[in-house]
């Protein structure tokens, strides 16, 4: 029977500008959901409107072409 | 051909260029296609014949209450659900329910009649006027929120 001798614990001190770094991506990934979050919102209340309140015989899409292009 | 596509710039230019599906899978195609063929954005509207849809680019609590006060008359006349949208410059109305299209059309003439009389003053008349000319209305599809809803 071969015995795995235990290794010695490491413990590794955190380095502080690894730290901020670490939070600072935290950050950015809270905005970048958050972001994600809110446009997968407006895109539920659309589908509900869209497809739970409107019958689908009596409507249909329009492409347009955008308002900000009109005023240019 | 040159003649023809020449023609279609100018239609995009102009801001004309309408493309109506029944299949959003299509419309959503035709969008990216264009914006990719043509360098300019495109935005996707829902367009309907039967149902009544108001806009209103005023952004204020009057404009809110003269929309709530057609869309109470509306469930009133025809039934249904009213729905009020906020959009990054107004209103939109979505009353939800079939009209008969000659019906929709004369509520549509009568708003215009209303709007010229000074009896409604923030629904779009650009936009009624041009919904009686198409027979069909549109509204932009642009990060609408739901805010009201009646009854």
């Amino acid at each position: 029977m071969v015995r795995v001798k235990p290794s010695p614990e490491v413990t590794v001190e955190p380095d502080p500008d690894e730290i901020d770094v670490l939070k600072e991506i935290v950050r950015e990934e809270e905005k970048i959901l958050s972001v994600a979050r809110a446009r997968l919102k407006m895109f539920e209340e659309r589908k509900y409107l869209l497809e739970h309140f409107l019958p689908r015989e009596y409507f249909f899409y329009t492409v347009i072409p955008s308002k900000e292009e009109k005023k240019k | 051909m040159k003649q023809e596509i020449r023609k279609v710039d100018m239609r995009i230019l102009e801001g004309k260029l309408r493309i109506n599906s029944r299949s959003k899978k299509v419309a959503v195609y035709t969008k990216h296609y264009l914006e990719a063929k043509y360098g300019v954005p495109f935005d996707l509207a829902v367009s309907s014949r039967n149902i009544i849809m108001l806009d209103t680019d005023v952004d204020s609590e009057e404009a809110l209450a003269e929309l709530q006060a057609i869309g109470m008359a509306l469930t009133k006349e025809f039934g249904g659900t009213c729905l009020i949208f906020k959009t990054p410059n107004g209103y939109h109305l979505v009353h939800v329910q079939y009209v008969p299209h000659r019906l929709w059309r004369q509520f549509y003439s009568l708003l215009k009649v209303a709007i010229k009389k000074g009896d409604i003053k923030y629904v779009d008349l650009a936009h009624v006027e041009a919904t009686l000319r198409r027979d069909y209305a549109t509204l932009r599809l642009n990060q609408e929120k739901l805010i009201w809803s009646f009854p």
